[in-house]
Formats: C-alpha cells, sequence, structure tokens
C-alpha cells in the first residue's frame, strides 16, 4: 500500500507539473514581478530604479487617473444595469412557446461571435454622424442625431448602448435558469389570481436570484475591463470624456514605457475588483435566495 | 623535418579551403521599411556584402506601429541590434539614456565622407549635449503644401507657387481665400462634403509648431522645460487656426472627418500640409491630379518650414562598431543615399548631393519645393522623452477646442496644468 502511495503521489506530481510549471512562469512569477515592478520607476531603456511608493502617491494626485476611474466606474454601472436587464428580459421572451421564438434567439445571441474589434468597427459606421444608419433612422422620425462618438455628454453612454450587442451568452444563462423553475409553483400563483407581474416579482426573480448575481459579477468583471471600444473608437476622446482606467494603464505602460507606474495602476485596478467584488457578495445577501 | 612540412602543407590547406566569410562579421540591422522598398534598399545592401566579404548584413523589419515597443523590449532584453532605425521623435530618449554611440569619432577619422554636404536643419534633433552626433539622418522631409489641381481648375483658381520668389503672395489670408472657394454642399443635401483644408493642419501634431511658429510664436522653450503658448502671438496662431474649422467651416470638423482616414486622398478637401514621407501617398493614391507648392506664410513675416525625419545609429551595446560604422558609411554616403532614397524617391534626402536624383524620380510634379523649403527649414519639437505624452495631451485638448467645449485661454491654461504635471513626473 505504502509503495502504492508513493507511486500515486509520483503521477499526481508528474502530470500536474506542466501546469505548476505553466503557473509559475506565466502567472504567479510576472504577478511578484509587477508587485516589485510597481515600486520601481523603468522605461525599459535603463536599469529599474526602487522608488518606494512614490508611484502610488504620483496615482492618487494623478487628475487624470481619477477621471479614468470615474468614467469606469459610470460604464461599468450602466452596462451591469443594461446587460443584466436586456439579457433577463431576452430570455424570459425566449422562454415562451411563441412561434418564432428559435429565430429570436438565434438573431439575440448571433451577434456575440463577432469580435470586438469587428463590432468597434461597425458602430464606428453606425455612429458616424453624416453616413451612420442611427441618425439616418432618427431622422425619419423627425429628430436630429448628434456626433455621438464627438460629444462628451453622449460619446461614453454610446459605448454603454454597445454593450447591448452581446447580451447572448448571459441569455442563456438565465434561459437556463428560468427553465429549471418548477411550473406547478406558476400555475399555483395563477390559480390565486396573480398576474404575470407578480409571477415574475414574486416567483422568477426570487427563484434565479443566484443567476442574477452569477451575471452581475461577470459583467462587471468585463465591464470594468473595457478597453476595445474606447482605444479603437474614441482613444479615450473627446478630451478625457471616454478615457477608461485600462487605456490610461495600456498607454502608460506600451506608448509612454512607464512600467512602474503602470504596474502601480495595475494592482490598484486588483484591489478596487477586489473590494467592488466583496461588496457586491455582501450586498447580495439581502436579495440572492438560496435553496 | 617531415614533420614540419606536414604541419606548414596542413595549414597553407586551411588557409585555402576555408573561405573568407567564416571570419565573417554579422551585423543585425533592424529597420522598419515596408516590403515594396525593401527589394530596393536590399540591392544596396547585397552590393555592399560583395564589396566587404567580410561582413554579412542580417536585415529584420518590424511595421512601424510596433517598432518602438520591440526595440525598447530588445534594449530590456540587452538584445539590442547592430544597427538600428530611430525616428527623431525617439531619438533624444536614447542618447539621454546612453543607449546609442557617439558617431562624432568616426565621422572625424572619415573627413571624405563629408558631413558638411548634409543639410545643417537636418542633423539637429540627433545630437547629444556635447553636440556631438549619435544618429545619422536618412531623410530631411519638411512640412509642405499638398494640393489639388483638379480642386482648382475646377474653381479658376491660379494654382500655389512653387518657386520661393513668387511666394510672397501666399499669405495666410489668400489661403483662407482659396479655401473658402473649395468649401461647398457638393450632393445637395444641406450639409457641407468638400472643404478647403484637411483638418490635420489645424493645430495637430508637427502642424501645430508650423501654425504657431507661423505667428512667430513657439510650443517650447529652447530647452523644453517650459510651454510658451500663453504668449499673445501663440495665443492668436491658435485663435486663426482653429478658426478655419469653427468660423470659417474650411476645414472638417473632427466628426465629419472620422472614418475618413485620409479626407485629401479621398478627394474631400483642396489643401493639406505633409511631409515629403506622405509624397507618394497623397500624389499617386488620389482619382485627382495634384502636386506640391509652398506653405502660406503670415503677412509681414517669411513662411515657416517644419522639419522632421529619421535616421540611423549604433546602439552602445553593439560588439560590432566597427563593421556597423563602415555600413552606415556606405549606405549613408553621397552614393548610398542618391541611389537608396534618390533613384527611388522614397523619402527627402538629407544630403544635398543626393536631391537631383530625388527630383528626377519626381519630375512631374513640384518637388524642387522641398530642397528650397530645407534651406529656410526650422527642426520640429517636442524632442524631449516626454514628446509622446505631451503630443496626447495636445491632441486630447485639441479636440475638445475644435468641439467649442472649451476657449484658447482654458486651451492654453490646462496645457499649462498638464505639462507641469507630465514634468514632475519626468
Amino acid at each position: 500500500m505504502a509503495t502504492m502511495e508513493k507511486q500515486e503521489r509520483k503521477y499526481f506530481w508528474i502530470f500536474i507539473s506542466p501546469w505548476i510549471l505553466g503557473f509559475v512562469l506565466f502567472l504567479a512569477g510576472p504577478l511578484i514581478a509587477t508587485v516589485v515592478l510597481s515600486f520601481s520607476e523603468w522605461d525599459l531603456l535603463s536599469p529599474p530604479k526602487w522608488v518606494g511608493i512614490s508611484n502610488y502617491i504620483s496615482l492618487l494626485t494623478d487628475d487624470i487617473f481619477w477621471i479614468t476611474v470615474k468614467n469606469t466606474i459610470f460604464f461599468a454601472v450602466g452596462t451591469i444595469v443594461l446587460v443584466t436587464v436586456a439579457s433577463l428580459i431576452a430570455a424570459l421572451i425566449l422562454n415562451t412557446r411563441y412561434r418564432g421564438v428559435s429565430l429570436f434567439r438565434m438573431f439575440v445571441f448571433l451577434p456575440s461571435v463577432a469580435t470586438g474589434v469587428a463590432v468597434a468597427v461597425l458602430f464606428l459606421w453606425i455612429y458616424h454622424p453624416q453616413f451612420g444608419i442611427l441618425n439616418y433612422i432618427l431622422g425619419l422620425f423627425g429628430l436630429t442625431g448628434k456626433a455621438w462618438l464627438f460629444n462628451k455628454t453622449w460619446a461614453l453612454p454610446a459605448l454603454i448602448v454597445m454593450r447591448f450587442w452581446v447580451i447572448g451568452p448571459n441569455m442563456i444563462i438565465f434561459l437556463a435558469a428560468l427553465q429549471e423553475i418548477p411550473e406547478s409553483l406558476k400555475e399555483s400563483a395563477k390559480l390565486d389570481g396573480a398576474t404575470w407581474w407578480h409571477e415574475i416579482i414574486y416567483i422568477v426573480l426570487p427563484l434565479i436570484s443566484p443567476i442574477i448575481l452569477l451575471v452581475m459579477l461577470i459583467t462587471s468583471i468585463q465591464a470594468f475591463q473595457v478597453f476595445i471600444e474606447p482605444q479603437l473608437m474614441t482613444n479615450g476622446g473627446p478630451g478625457h470624456a471616454t478615457y477608461v482606467y485600462m487605456l490610461y494603464l495600456y498607454q502608460n505602460a506600451f506608448e509612454w514605457q512607464r512600467m512602474g507606474y503602470a504596474a502601480a495602476m495595475a494592482w490598484i485596478y486588483f484591489i478596487i475588483l477586489f473590494v467592488l467584488a466583496v461588496l457586491q457578495f455582501r450586498a447580495s445577501r439581502k436579495w440572492v435566495h438560496y435553496g | 623535418m617531415k614533420k614540419n612540412l606536414f604541419l606548414v602543407t596542413l595549414i597553407t590547406m586551411l588557409v585555402l579551403i576555408i573561405p573568407v566569410s567564416a571570419f565573417a562579421v554579422t551585423l543585425n540591422v533592424l529597420d522598419s521599411w515596408e516590403p515594396e522598398f525593401r527589394k530596393h534598399y536590399e540591392t544596396w545592401v547585397d552590393q555592399f556584402e560583395a564589396d566587404h566579404p567580410d561582413i554579412n548584413v542580417d536585415n529584420s523589419y518590424v511595421s512601424w506601429g510596433q517598432y518602438l515597443e520591440k526595440l525598447k523590449t530588445l534594449t530590456a532584453a540587452k538584445r539590442m541590434p547592430d544597427i538600428i532605425y530611430l525616428h527623431y521623435s525617439w531619438a533624444q530618449n536614447f542618447i539621454a539614456k546612453d543607449q546609442l554611440t557617439n558617431l562624432q569619432p568616426y565621422i572625424e577619422r572619415d573627413p571624405d565622407w563629408n558631413l558638411e554636404d548634409f543639410f545643417d536643419v537636418a542633423l539637429d534633433g540627433y545630437k547629444g549635449p556635447n553636440g556631438d552626433l549619435y544618429v545619422i539622418p536618412y531623410d530631411a522631409g519638411p512640412l509642405v503644401l499638398f494640393y489639388n489641381m483638379d480642386m482648382f481648375e475646377e474653381a479658376g483658381v491660379a494654382p500655389p507657387p512653387h518657386e520661393m520668389e513668387n511666394a510672397d503672395s501666399w499669405t495666410l489670408e489668400a489661403f483662407l481665400d482659396v479655401a473658402k472657394k473649395f468649401t461647398k454642399d457638393v450632393n445637395g443635401d444641406g450639409r457641407l462634403d468638400q472643404w478647403g483644408v484637411d483638418p490635420s493642419a489645424v493645430l495637430e501634431e508637427s502642424r501645430l509648431v508650423w501654425n504657431l511658429k507661423t505667428f512667430g510664436a513657439d510650443l517650447l522653450n529652447d530647452d523644453e522645460t517650459k510651454l510658451m503658448l500663453d504668449e499673445p502671438a501663440a495665443k492668436e496662431a491658435i485663435t486663426w487656426f482653429k478658426e478655419l474649422i469653427t468660423k470659417y467651416h474650411v476645414a472638417p470638423t473632427p466628426a465629419n472627418a472620422s472614418n475618413l482616414d485620409d479626407p485629401f486622398v479621398f478627394g474631400k478637401v483642396g489643401m493639406a500640409i505633409g511631409g515629403s514621407w506622405m509624397l507618394k501617398q497623397w500624389t499617386t493614391l488620389g482619382q485627382f491630379d495634384s502636386d506640391i507648392a509652398h506653405v502660406p506664410h503670415k503677412a509681414g513675416r517669411d513662411p515657416v518650414y517644419i522639419v522632421a525625419g529619421s535616421g540611423y545609429a549604433i546602439p552602445a551595446s553593439s560588439e560590432n562598431k566597427d563593421a556597423a560604422w563602415a555600413y552606415l558609411k556606405d549606405l549613408l554616403s553621397e552614393k548610398g543615399m542618391t541611389y537608396v532614397w534618390g533613384k527611388s524617391g522614397r523619402g527627402s534626402p538629407a544630403r544635398e548631393s543626393a536631391w537631383p536624383t530625388f527630383l528626377n524620380a519626381w519630375t512631374n510634379k513640384n518637388a524642387d519645393v522641398f530642397p528650397d523649403a530645407l534651406k529656410y527649414g526650422e527642426y520640429v519639437e517636442p524632442l524631449s522623452p516626454f514628446a509622446p505624452e505631451l503630443t496626447d495631451i495636445l491632441n486630447r485638448l485639441r479636440e475638445e477646442l475644435l468641439l467649442e467645449d472649451i476657449t484658447v485661454d482654458q486651451f492654453v491654461e490646462r496645457a499649462e496644468n498638464q505639462f507641469q504635471d507630465l514634468i514632475e513626473k519626468q
């Protein structure tokens, strides 16, 4: 037995070693390196220089940093609300037996297959002030469209609205959860005189509340990592209207080679997201029902 | 005796059999040429290798957009090549960090190489604090005016001057008058879709420096420690050029110009300000005839020509500096520059002697504007390591200014504040 146990242990380490190697080389190692880097100044052309916490202090007094934090939070909150509500509504529609529902499912899910870059280029044309289809449609209703991406008030909301494009995967998650709700509960409620609205508020939403939390968490992580749309479509402009955290981090690291500053930004971001996740879980105790 | 004879025979055979190239030095050259130009460039490289059997040249190419990142990564990894291409805006950063070899001793060792043949302005921007050269330019491109000949003919307007002696009347006011004639609603939908001036001529990057200097103002002081935008002449310049878009509407707004990567090539604007590196793109890609002329000037002041370019350097870490210098000496000699850049018309050569060949490559255009302009040229700014970040700050403020979200005074004030923050971070 002891020999067999030793052999099993040996094979365990052999089979897990590629993963451990990858973890150390590509995750743990770089993580530790960025911690050290965040306390250094490094522009790639000269050796890293230890500067203590001055990168962190500079960040806290950097007006652009706070602008990007504000823009990113605004984008994330808007995206979480919009995507969660839209994907839930789409799932509720798909959870019916009307004709054409499968076609509707395809139309809602298909756009999420396109890559972020392709979607960004497409929306550049949709939002074009002169040739874009959005302003053309608004014109048909007698409304004057705007230069959406060149308007400081509307540029960030315009990027948020783009996230409608990717409600497909969340819709599938909600649909799976909705299909788990026992029909007997809904029938009992109907017998007691509940309307479809009562059904949703008192039966459906409480029962799928863990899934709502899951979708909100996934969406918030994706939203806080927003980068492609501001970089390709507006470069953070006009001015700083769509200047988000990841774009500022990217520019510091790869355009201006301020590696230490960018590393400090990355760690502050980790702390912010960690705190937000903890707060989300804590708040969820009041409205999420398990079991 | 027999043993000695054997050894002598063996050594003689080895010397005869082993080719010289077995002891050859391999020079690694990192460059950024597009595939089309590489064919022409490498014919020179092949000739150099034939003339120098002890030197092999191994060229690597990286696309321009990724080049600086690649170069800095190689620097951090201590794997710099023997020769590197450098854009003017990167050079001072590498010089300040002692990453480049001082080429002055090599140049002084070869007086026949004739440094005097280079335009003085072409060498600015590549010197260290001691005045020594660290980068040798291969091109020096002044900003000139490119214009759509078809639009001028259609409007019945005389083309702008391409000879210096006729440029007196080509003032900013005349430029604005012409721009107004081109600006119109071509398809009758009630919106402008043709303009007089390319929007990049308005306060954008190197054109901002041209805008300012045309009014006798500067972007920065001499040692680039102070922004000079709060001077009256600077504010006057910013206001004048800004009004091309916001008041006279002779250039498209950022919104109208979006999705038109190049309004000049698309035939949407009549005039554009660009360097010699735009020659091929702006004179061959459009579906119209185009040509080159002198830039307009402020009445009572001389025209201003802003010059920018690129060059080659030998990294300080190269172990083959002598061989690298032999290569650069050859490539950037009168003969080398004439063949590689003059004959191909690819870049306006930094050497005066290479210009006749360059002009021969562009006989159907007024390319003689370039050497005229170079004689009066001033090198572009900023050159300091913070240049990319300052450019980003000014571009964002430019956007807000042209959208009329901020005034000229606010533009200047915010630029000053953000520049101070930037200097503190250095």
